[in-house]
């Protein structure tokens, strides 16, 4: 279901096949997911659904190299992934910005250590600088995170997982402790951003409203043990605030099927 | 659960602070004296008649009490924990000096001929007093005959001895130890253990010099090196029976004088030191018992100079009370 | 800004450190009033013989050969304590091996009452400085190596993971977020180690030396001499005080994130 045929899309960024992922051992254990097989295009916005317990975290570190499966295979370019790397770049729910580094130097993190190894180019300032255009957050640059606010925060984890310029970018419920309003910016921002750039992105979510507005393709996990309940495309324009005007059938048309799927997922029946 | 009364917490404190303040236990009971000493230090007669019990029976029966350092002795006969107790002279001037209220009345070890020597290692080079500069010399007590006159001889022969050498304390019995693993260059050790250097050590350590050759101490005849202080308060209210005491005292110096190989046989038994028998002069010139005054008064003079005493005079009062020892020996 | 900070208010920052030392001030009138009523310069000593024994150690040289000597071994067997003891510290926390292998030795030798074992370095390196800095060294290092521990152990795994999504190696996770996240802690190890480095350094001091505060407080009372006594105690509060607070201030500067972690 997951899976990509390949005439479909040019080119897949990620791919698991056959993950299992089983924490603890023995009658203690519990099996988070089982039997995935999913593919990651390039460009698309994936976004990951489901109840909460379902695994959906566990399969984006799974997707990041920062776990392992108990069984399958994660795969990037055809390379077998072994641990986490600045290609797949993570966004956390509580920012995990570094507290005792400013704005500007937790920006360029990932940049320095490139340029200290001599991996990449050393003109991280130009990038930083653009970044901090685009986040809006040119007045905070000498700030630290504790005088920022959530919203303000966020932003500058996003640019800095964006300033190594990762092949994918990960998020793991990234708006989930904001505010009803920073969060509705955030999200517009970051569709734009993503639909600019197309950056390929993963993002994980519980919201039926979130997936709805920024997905271009939503996965359904049930819930424990985590499997594909159902993969829904979607085929309306990234930025789509305008849907009450624009489409609003078929915008409303989604959010119900989710809401379907989200229903039987949360029940346990899977097909 | 209910509050205490209002007026328990202040009553409680002012409990407190009144048993903090109040005399403490070990309070004086009776006619007994009780007197603080150190047991290895060199008292001849009050060892012997503590080992043949003379002290025991009232009135002025003794109570032992042992103490480490004779700082510690006044400030217990200070605090009302003793009556007497046995220190050099130097912490008796010092505590004079203070205005606390003792008196010394008798001696409990002098000697003539100075001859507490200090030694330093046959191979270390040193030749003279001068040859200290930037050596560690280890004394017994600070404060204590040892430690006073070697400041002289340092000071006389131009050493400073604040800034040129380092002065640490040293049990007498750890010094030769000491000198050996080099934490010491030079050491004080009374007359009763230089010959050790020669039998014990095989003549690893010397004589460097010696109380004899100390200018200013040289010309002295006598040195009391422990004499025994009572408190004023004691000798107010129980002075029979300190004359008491002092009567057995004074007879147990005149049988020592008397039998000196039996008392030197038992102060070595009593002391647990085996060489008091080897001494040649071993009770030193005071068969009365009395302090040499002049003698002390010599201390006085240098301890003001190094700037142990801040005043020359202490008052009205005398330096020494020798009343009592001479209402005895007039056969009173 | 909270209020209270330095600059935000200066009158109120005057008015909190007059309240500070009301209970100084209060300390130092019953000490008084106690010394005047016993009357006896051995036990209590009135404010002005102490002051006045100060002057005259200060005239004679001997404070500030004194201060020099005892602050010189402290802070010898500080650094020392600190330098292996961050190091260890971070390694024990971040590498199950080194845990391993040093876990048990420390938790061993930690309870051994380092002042018990004052005669025995005296012993063995003599009544030098070295005898010195090695118990404070042997004292100090715990609470270094053990507060370090804590701090690294408590770094989140969601920093860890984030410098890891970065590109961090193992080094460069070591010093670039789990040594920098452990800095607050690592500080209140260090504070400790301040004060233990002082309790060791009078002790022995007390028991050999030929200068320092704590040879001065023996010197004093085997001459019966309170007054200085009271005045070395006096200069060691001093001493202690201050190289707290530098400890403190240098704490807040350089981790001033964690001061503020919950605004």
């Amino acid at each position: 279901m997951g899976v990509i045929p390949e005439q479909a899309a040019p080119q897949i960024v990620l791919q698991c096949r056959g993950i299992s992922m089983r924490f603890g051992k023995g009658s203690d254990s519990t099996v988070a997911l089982e039997q995935i097989d999913l593919d990651v295009a390039r460009g698309e916005f994936l976004v990951l659904l489901g109840p909460s317990g379902c695994g959906k975290s566990t399969l984006l570190y799974l997707m990041a190299g920062l776990l392992l499966p108990t069984t399958g295979t994660v795969t990037m370019g055809g390379e077998l992934i072994r641990g986490p790397s600045p290609r797949r770049g993570v966004v956390f729910q509580d920012f995990a910005l570094f507290p005792w580094l400013t704005v500007e130097d937790n920006i360029r993190f990932g940049l320095d250590l490139a340029v200290q190894r001599r991996h990449g180019p050393n003109d991280g300032g130009r990038v930083v600088l653009e970044l901090v255009k685009t986040m809006g957050l040119s007045e905070f640059q000498r700030h630290k995170p504790h005088q920022l606010s959530g919203g303000m925060r966020q932003r500058v984890a996003i640019a800095r997982t964006l300033a190594p310029d990762p092949e994918v970018m990960l998020m793991d419920e990234p708006f989930g402790s904001l505010d009803a309003q920073t969060r509705a910016a955030l999200q517009r921002e970051l569709a734009a951003l993503a639909q600019r750039t197309g950056k390929t992105t993963v993002f994980v979510t519980h919201s039926i409203e979130e997936a709805a507005l920024l997905a271009s393709r939503v996965v359904i996990l049930s819930r424990r043990p985590g499997r594909i309940q159902r993969v829904l495309p979607v085929t309306m324009p990234r930025l789509r605030w305008n849907w009450k005007t624009e489409f609003p059938a078929e915008y409303l048309q989604l959010v119900s099927d989710l809401e379907a799927a989200l229903a039987e997922a949360t029940v346990g029946s899977t097909t | 659960m209910s509050k205490p009364p209002g007026w328990l917490t202040p009553t409680l404190l002012v409990l407190t602070l009144v048993a903090c303040f109040s005399s403490p236990a070990g309070a004086q009971s009776g006619t007994e004296i009780r007197m603080g000493y150190n047991p290895v230090w060199s008292i001849p007669f009050l060892l012997i008649g503590k080992e043949r019990g003379t002290f025991e029976a009232p009135p002025g029966q003794v109570k032992w009490v042992t103490f480490v350092n004779p700082n510690q002795v006044i400030e217990a006969m200070a605090a009302g924990e003793l009556d007497a107790g046995g220190i050099t002279p130097a912490h008796y001037l010092i505590a004079l000096d203070k205005g606390l209220k003792m008196t010394a009345v008798a001696i409990l070890s002098g000697w003539s001929k100075p001859t507490a020597s200090y030694m330093v290692r046959t191979d270390s080079g040193i030749q003279t007093a001068q040859d200290l500069r930037g050596k560690i010399i280890g004394v017994n007590n600070y404060g204590g005959v040892f430690d006073i006159y070697l400041r002289q001889m340092l000071d006389k022969n131009g050493v400073d001895p604040k800034k040129d050498v380092k002065i640490v304390e040293v049990p007498i019995a750890n010094i030769y130890q000491a000198l050996s693993t080099k934490q010491i260059d030079a050491g004080a050790v009374p007359v009763l253990f230089v010959p050790l250097a020669e039998t014990k050590f095989k003549g690893q350590f010397k004589i460097l010099f010696d109380f004899a050759d100390v200018p200013g101490i040289r010309e002295r005849p006598q040195i009391n090196q422990l004499i025994l202080a009572v408190t004023d308060d004691y000798v107010k209210k129980h002075r029979p029976a300190l004359k008491a005491f002092l009567r057995r005292y004074l007879d147990v110096v005149r049988w020592g004088y008397a039998n000196p190989a039996e008392a030197t046989a038992l102060w070595a038994k009593a002391s647990k030191v085996d060489l008091v028998k080897a001494l040649p002069d071993p009770f030193g010139p005071n068969t009365d018992a009395k302090i040499d005054v002049p003698a002390l008064q010599l201390d006085i003079e240098i301890m003001h100079r190094y700037g142990y005493l801040k005043k020359i005079e202490f008052g009205a009062r005398p330096l020494v009370d020798h009343s009592i020892l001479d209402e005895i020996l007039a056969g009173r | 800004m909270s209020t209270g900070e330095l600059g935000a208010n200066s009158w109120h920052w005057a008015g909190r450190a007059m309240a500070r030392s009301y209970s100084i001030v209060a300390v130092l009138l019953l000490w008084e009033i106690l010394a005047r009523a016993l009357d006896n310069v051995l036990f209590l000593p009135g404010i002005g013989a102490v002051v006045n024994a100060l002057g005259e150690l200060a005239r004679s040289g001997e404070l500030s050969t004194d201060l020099a000597s005892s602050s010189w071994r402290a802070l010898c067997g500080f650094f020392i304590a600190s330098a292996v003891g961050i190091p260890l510290g971070l390694a024990m926390g971040s590498f199950a091996r080194m845990d391993d292998f040093w876990g048990n030795l420390i938790s061993l030798s930690f309870p051994i009452p380092k002042i018990g074992l004052i005669p025995l370095f005296i012993l063995w390196l003599g009544i030098g400085d070295t005898s010195k800095i090695a118990v404070i060294i042997a004292g100090a290092i715990y609470p270094v190596i053990m507060n370090t521990y804590s701090g690294v152990k408590g770094t989140p795994r969601y920093l860890v993971w984030s410098a890891q999504t970065l590109g961090a190696s193992t080094l460069e996770l070591l010093y670039k977020v789990i040594l920098p996240h452990a800095l607050p802690f690592i500080f209140a190890g260090l504070r400790l180690a301040m004060g233990i480095a002082w309790i060791l350094l009078f002790a022995a001091e007390m028991v050999a030396a030929t200068s320092g505060l704590g040879f001065r407080i023996l010197y004093a009372q085997r001459l019966l001499d309170t007054p200085v006594v009271f005045a070395s105690l006096a200069m060691i509060a001093v001493l202690g005080f201050a190289f707290d607070r530098l400890l403190y201030y240098l704490s807040r500067y350089a981790c001033d994130w964690y001061f503020h972690r919950n605004v």
